[in-house]
């Protein structure tokens, strides 16, 4: 028996990351990510002269139940028409039957990259608003995400946030519906697929999907139909507590994910936000990502936030700080009035 | 006319507070009345000249600094009328405080007055 060199193994990898689209109207230019489920290409579009993205299966789904995780990914994602989600743009099958999607080529960097480029708090807290923005709206369309963290966000050269691998989200019931639900296990090596064979595309309770660190209790426990909105809202206090950390809460050495142990300087009520949102016990969350933005708001305006409660010397000191260009005005227009009024005493 | 009407209150309030430290001097307690009412005019003709450009420029430095020149400005004027008793005038004394009157009144407008007025675009046709 011969054994392969690291050359020829090299070169059958690289075949095998190739993709044949020539039934297709893209052309392939290279691989540019690669999950659990399948492999990310940047292809070009000769028909609009554009490049996209273009996830397809790694192998061709004899049962189905990928291809069929992979339409409704694309699905979920066209149902979320939102400048902060990806867009997808179309849906197709290779010749050997593997099903793709395409979507806009995002360039930018990602959150846990960006975060290092030495940007300011103000600007974290912006981006932060945005991406709580984005998945308001998915919320509003009934479609949770699952798995939020700072490798599955974009941030663009103008501050623009993109919510990308909605591999694994999850479309909620309207009371007048029947169930629905999906989700792929996608792409992330933290993420954890723990699914047992055969399952229906559906995902079933006591399955595990999402990112240590950044999933919610009731997620790791696997109670999958218990999962609401406020799901999201602790991953999103998760990625908030990243952005003042600079380090993912579960690497924080917090014992409990819902209690990441804080750096020097961060505000206590931005660390009372995250920790808020990352209550261990759903109800005591923020209701929803909008309510979530609306505190970093208060935050970015100078006001309390619900998370903190202020004594009134808190309230005063944060307001005098606010106004104290006109306190100081105030103050030295009284002092020139004194020092007058003293000179013109006999 | 919200920030004219701010810079105006704002001169008034300033203005019947410097005039009525006048109380702290003795000889012009006999004259309160007028050096109130004039001082609370002076401050409101101030407000309104303040409020007025307040609403038309949207550079707050530039209306603190018009503010400053008003204040100043008119407390000149007062300030040339000399003393009717002693004949002397006091310009430090008038001046000092009111060109910080029109600061204050200035700043108060930019800060807290809201925007600017918006001129109307050109139409297309």
């Amino acid at each position: 028996m011969r054994w392969l060199s690291d050359r020829t193994v090299e070169r059958l990898r690289a075949a095998g990351s190739e993709i044949d689209l020539t039934h297709t109207r893209y052309r392939l230019i290279e691989p540019i990510g690669r999950g659990g489920m399948g492999t990310v290409y940047l292809v070009e579009d000769p028909a609009l002269d554009r490049r996209v993205a273009l996830k397809v299966l790694d192998l061709p789904d004899a049962g189905g139940e990928l291809t069929a995780r992979l339409i409704q990914e694309a699905r979920v994602l066209a149902r979320l028409e939102h400048p902060g989600i990806v867009p997808v743009h179309d849906v197709g099958e290779l010749e050997d039957g593997r099903v793709f999607y395409t979507m806009k080529f995002v360039r930018g960097d990602r959150l846990d990259r960006w975060v290092r480029s030495g940007v300011s708090l103000r600007q974290r807290l912006v981006v932060f608003r945005r991406l709580c923005e984005a998945v308001a709206f998915a919320h509003a369309q009934r479609v949770l995400h699952r798995d939020l963290k700072p490798q599955n966000i974009m941030v663009g050269a103008f501050g623009e946030v993109l919510v990308m691998d909605w591999g694994v989200a999850k479309i909620l019931r309207n009371l007048d519906e029947e169930p629905t639900l999906r989700m792929t296990p996608e792409a992330s090596p933290e993420s954890l697929s723990a699914r047992s064979p055969g399952a229906s595309p559906q995902t079933r309770h006591g399955t595990v999907l999402g990112t240590p660190g950044y999933m919610p209790p009731e997620q790791a426990r696997g109670e999958s139909a218990q999962l609401d909105e406020r799901a999201d809202v602790y991953a999103l206090g998760a990625v908030l507590a990243f952005l003042l950390g600079g380090r993912a809460a579960a690497e924080m050495g917090a014992r409990s994910a819902s209690k990441p142990r804080w750096g020097r300087g961060v505000p206590r009520a931005l660390r009372a936000v995250a920790e808020m949102a990352m209550r261990a016990e759903p109800a005591e969350r923020y209701r929803g990502a909008d309510e979530l933005a609306a505190e970093v708001d208060r935050f970015l305006e100078g006001r309390p936030v619900m998370a903190h409660p202020e004594s009134i010397l808190l309230r005063a000191g944060r307001f005098l700080w606010k106004h104290r260009i006109a306190v100081i005005l105030l103050l030295v227009y009284a002092i020139v009035r004194a020092l007058v009024l003293l000179a013109e005493r006999p | 006319m919200k920030k004219i009407l701010l810079a105006m209150a704002l001169g008034a309030v300033l203005g019947l507070l410097d005039g009525s430290s006048a109380w702290f001097s003795p000889d012009a307690r006999d004259k309160m009345g007028s050096i109130i009412l004039w001082s609370a005019l002076k401050d409101v003709t101030a407000g309104f000249l303040i409020g007025v450009v307040a609403a038309l420029v949207r550079s707050k430095v530039a209306v603190v600094f018009w503010g400053l020149l008003v204040g100043l400005g008119l407390a000149f004027l007062v300030a040339m009328e000399p003393d009717p008793d002693t004949g002397k005038h006091y310009y430090l004394a008038i001046m000092l405080p009111g060109g910080l009157v029109g600061l204050l009144v200035g700043y108060f407008t930019a800060r807290y007055g809201g925007g600017v007025v918006r001129r109307r675009a050109a139409t297309v046709t």
